[in-house]
């Protein structure tokens, strides 16, 4: 049952995931051209990009949010996860850049 | 109207209802619901009527949880309820648009309810070709139909179903009406559509949502009374 949830919750991501995997390749890109300097900059850019793709993915999911309701999967689960899964990605790469600069 | 409908005094076992009480909703300064009740008995139908925009919709999603009314009662088994959706196969909703994921296929979405795949297509042999297709693929129709029957087949206690009829055509509409009352052996379930008719031909309790409460139909002079029929 725990699996079939993550599954779920995996459908409901998947492309908001892919959406915000551009974003965070982007970053990457940015970070190893211009160094620890563009870290802020670059951290507000995460931010801002993901809380207008969530949004976007949010309303255009809409309409399927009674199929994942009826598995036992609300919104704000839905959400947290996909935010959480997006943001930890970015982290991990980033801190990975970062040391491998030191 | 020819037939009235039928209404039963049969309730099954009262501890096994779900009792929504005192739903208060309001958008912005518009009271929509005041202090709306429901008892949803298992193995009945209860029908729920009322004119374009009185909220029936609205009530449904509160009892979902797809949306959180300024104050509202859920009781199962003696026990409150905050959110009926995490109960696990007590509750599943049929919103009143195509709401499953186009990417998924059929035979995934029968599994994720609990619905063999022999058994549906056994019952719905018309269907058997749709099997394996996504369910983006097949057309409004068609979805509107597979999703109704899902939701009546799955294996929740309770199915709550918002205008089910409506975007099927007449021969399905019948098909469905007849699931409907096979199925009450199993579970409970809930019913509201513009077609009215149908859902008298259904139904064991029949309730009217006007002016934001919430009134039990006995006969059909009560649909005169309280504005629904002229």
């Amino acid at each position: 049952m725990r699996l079939l949830r993550w599954r779920l919750r995996w459908e409901y991501a998947k492309d908001f995931l892919f959406y915000s995997m551009l974003i965070t390749l982007l970053s990457y890109f940015i970070y190893s051209m211009t160094g620890i300097g563009a870290l802020t900059a670059l951290i507000w850019f995460k931010l801002i990009t993901s809380a207008g793709g969530i949004f976007m993915h949010q309303n255009r999911k809409a309409q399927e949010l009674a199929f994942y309701m009826n598995h036992g999967i609300g919104k704000k689960d839905l959400m947290v996860t996909a935010v959480i899964g997006d943001l930890l990605l970015w982290i991990v790469g980033i801190v990975v850049l970062v040391k491998s600069a030191i | 109207m020819d037939s009235w409908y039928r209404s039963s005094r049969k309730v099954g076992d009262m501890s096994d209802r779900i009792i929504v009480d005192s739903v208060f909703l309001r958008f912005r300064s518009h009271e929509v619901l005041k202090g709306v009740h429901l008892n949803v008995h298992p193995n009945q139908i209860t029908g729920l009527i009322g004119r374009n925009g009185c909220s029936k919709s609205s009530f449904l999603k509160v009892i979902t949880g797809q949306i959180e009314p300024q104050s509202k009662l859920i009781k199962y088994q003696g026990r409150k309820i905050d959110q009926l959706y995490k109960e696990r196969a007590l509750v599943n909703y049929l919103p009143q648009h195509v709401f499953h994921p186009k990417s998924l296929r059929n035979s995934r979405l029968l599994s994720l309810y609990g619905i063999t795949a022999e058994s549906f297509f056994t019952t719905y042999p018309f269907l058997q070709q749709y099997e394996r297709t996504k369910f983006g693929e097949m057309s409004g129709g068609e979805k509107r139909l597979f999703e109704v029957l899902m939701i009546l087949e799955s294996a929740s206690r309770f199915s709550i179903l918002d205008e089910p009829f409506t975007h099927v055509m007449p021969k399905h509409v019948e098909l469905i009406k007849e699931r409907i009352t096979a199925l009450k052996t199993r579970k409970g379930i809930v019913l509201t559509d513009h077609q009215y008719d149908n859902v008298l031909a259904v139904a064991d309790s029949l309730h009217l949502i006007s002016d934001g409460t919430i009134r039990k139909v006995e006969e059909r002079e009560d649909l005169i009374a309280f504005g629904y029929l002229r």
